[in-house]
């Protein structure tokens, strides 16, 4: 399937870079604008509705973050591309948003554009990008709302609402504070990095808690969650993990 | 005779009584006096070698966090983006170039992190190197002029890690949002025997400006490097006395014109 794309980049390297490996590793790619100027890409977009934007994140004067919040309806795919940015990459993933790297690794780039092109007929872009500006405008971790792909569709899940994880086979299993659990098919290991947050802890290699719902801990090396679920915490975790509870 | 031998006996038994009464009250006070003596002591000991240890961990803590001030994964990816640049152009010559020049700042980075002092020379070595990298991302748009007055020993120690943070920023914070080509001025000036003056200035968009996009940007970029600096040069003043004096100024306040000037004074320790 042909996906016309636009590339943003403030250096014409990374442009030049990017161009040329589209043209050598993803056919179906088809470069239908490129600029090198935030408020330029605005525009640009609007006018050439394309269904992807790599978009390079450090640009001067507006940010890539800002270009995307400009755009009135920002239906399309996005892959980000950012030389490093913790914050920034953190906030993507919670949105379950294409990224790659520079220098750009071409397995990275064929991933992302791979993930990128199935979700296109999906539609659900708009939804995804929203949910990111919306992110970016709250400051508790709480509030946030993190989407997981389910199948049906996408699932937007309030942060607060997630009580605990439960790995299973390498699906995981999620229970909420309302509302019955869901299953993903993401690992447990998935889960554990996109809640990377003092306030989610793994207490044992299939659990992973929200500790503002810790309702008791037993000496014999259990918690009691509010919703009654009653996890063992691996041996090696248990003074750690007390010290991290006690502190609270 | 007998009576007199009885109260002499009764008067020693009563004189042996007393002295041997006292000597284990001064046994006991030894005893007492002995062991509080050595448990302060013993306190002491363990106070200080925590204190030692405490001195030590933060050394570390320091030297790591000077290193990673430096070490900006921002300026590492972005320099190996370049490179990556020449190489898919086919330009051995600019590809090896880039990479031995980028080798090379490494090197001096992890070098320089674990010393407290280098040479004025050694400090000017490492500042033009990293900024010919940056170059290398900024082309054009990036000028840079190392200044040092004559009467500046160029042997002469001065306390590592300090200027390629504020140079860093200059470039970052300063020439980067600013659309039309910029300039970084370094400029070493010896003003008496005791006491060097860096003064790091750009024609950017100003501390002012600068400090309101990163706030707009969700999360300060700078902030991790200033504050890293800051802890540097208080302990700088504590361990090796030496005074670093530390001003920024936004030159629209200055002089009118637009940028950034850092001017950093650092006096010998006596």
């Amino acid at each position: 399937m042909t996906v016309t794309a636009i590339l943003i980049d403030d250096e014409h390297k990374s442009l030049a870079i990017l161009r040329n490996k589209l043209k050598r590793l993803c056919p179906n790619v088809d470069i239908i604008g490129e600029t090198q100027d935030a408020e330029e890409a605005i525009t640009l977009i609007q006018e050439k509705q394309p269904q992807l934007v790599f978009l390079d994140i450090a640009m001067p004067s507006m940010n890539g973050f800002e270009v995307l919040e400009n755009i009135s309806k920002p239906n399309f795919e996005v892959i980000f591309v950012t030389a490093f940015d913790n914050f920034a990459i953190e906030a993507i993933k919670h949105c379950a948003i294409g990224y790659i790297v520079k220098p750009i690794d071409s397995q990275d780039l064929i991933q992302a554009v791979s993930v990128a092109t199935q979700n296109i007929s999906d539609k659900t872009a708009l939804q995804k990008n929203r949910q990111l500006i919306e992110n970016l405008g709250i400051q508790s971790f709480q509030q946030k709302k993190i989407v997981i792909p389910c199948q049906e569709g996408l699932e937007f899940v309030k942060i607060e609402e997630i009580i605990h994880c439960q790995g299973m086979d390498g699906y995981t299993k999620i229970h909420f504070r309302n509302g019955k659990p869901m299953v993903s098919s993401y690992s447990i290991g998935h889960f554990h990095k996109l809640l990377q947050h003092s306030d989610f802890y793994l207490i044992h290699k299939s659990h992973l808690i929200n500790i503002n719902y810790i309702e008791k801990y037993l000496n014999e090396g259990y918690v009691v969650l509010q919703d009654h679920h009653k996890l063992p915490v691996s041996r090696n975790k248990r003074s750690d993990f007390l010290e991290l509870v006690r502190n609270c | 005779m007998l009576e007199k031998e009885t109260i002499e006996k009764v008067f020693s038994e009563e004189i042996f009584l007393l002295l041997s009464g006292a000597a284990l009250l001064i046994a006991v006070a030894v005893v007492i006096l002995f062991y509080v003596f050595n448990s302060r002591k013993n306190k002491i000991l363990t106070e200080k070698s925590l204190a030692v240890n405490q001195y030590e961990k933060k050394m570390i803590e320091l030297e790591l966090n000077a290193l990673r001030s430096q070490m900006n994964p921002h300026f590492v990816h972005n320099s190996l983006n370049a490179i990556q640049y020449y190489i898919q152009l086919n330009d051995i010559e600019q590809s090896e170039n880039y990479l031995t020049r980028f080798s090379k700042l490494v090197r001096q980075f992890f070098d320089y992190s674990r010393k407290q002092l280098i040479t004025i020379e050694e400090e000017i070595a490492l500042i033009s190197n990293y900024l010919s990298l940056e170059k290398l991302r900024f082309e054009d748009t990036l000028l840079y002029e190392i200044i040092c007055d004559e009467n500046v020993d160029a042997d002469a120690e001065m306390p590592s890690m300090v200027l390629q943070p504020i140079v860093e920023n200059a470039v970052n914070h300063g020439i980067f949002h600013k659309k039309t080509t910029g300039k970084v001025t370094i400029h070493f000036s010896q003003l008496s025997d005791e006491s060097l003056r860096v003064v790091v200035k750009d024609d950017g968009i100003g501390i002012k400006q600068s400090k309101k996009l990163s706030n707009k940007n969700i999360k300060n970029q700078g902030s991790h490097s200033s504050q890293v600096l800051d802890e540097r040069l208080k302990l700088l003043e504590q361990i090796d006395s030496w005074h670093v004096l530390y001003t920024i100024e936004d030159l629209s306040e200055v002089e009118n014109t637009q940028g950034t000037i850092v001017t950093l004074t650092f006096k010998l320790p006596n």
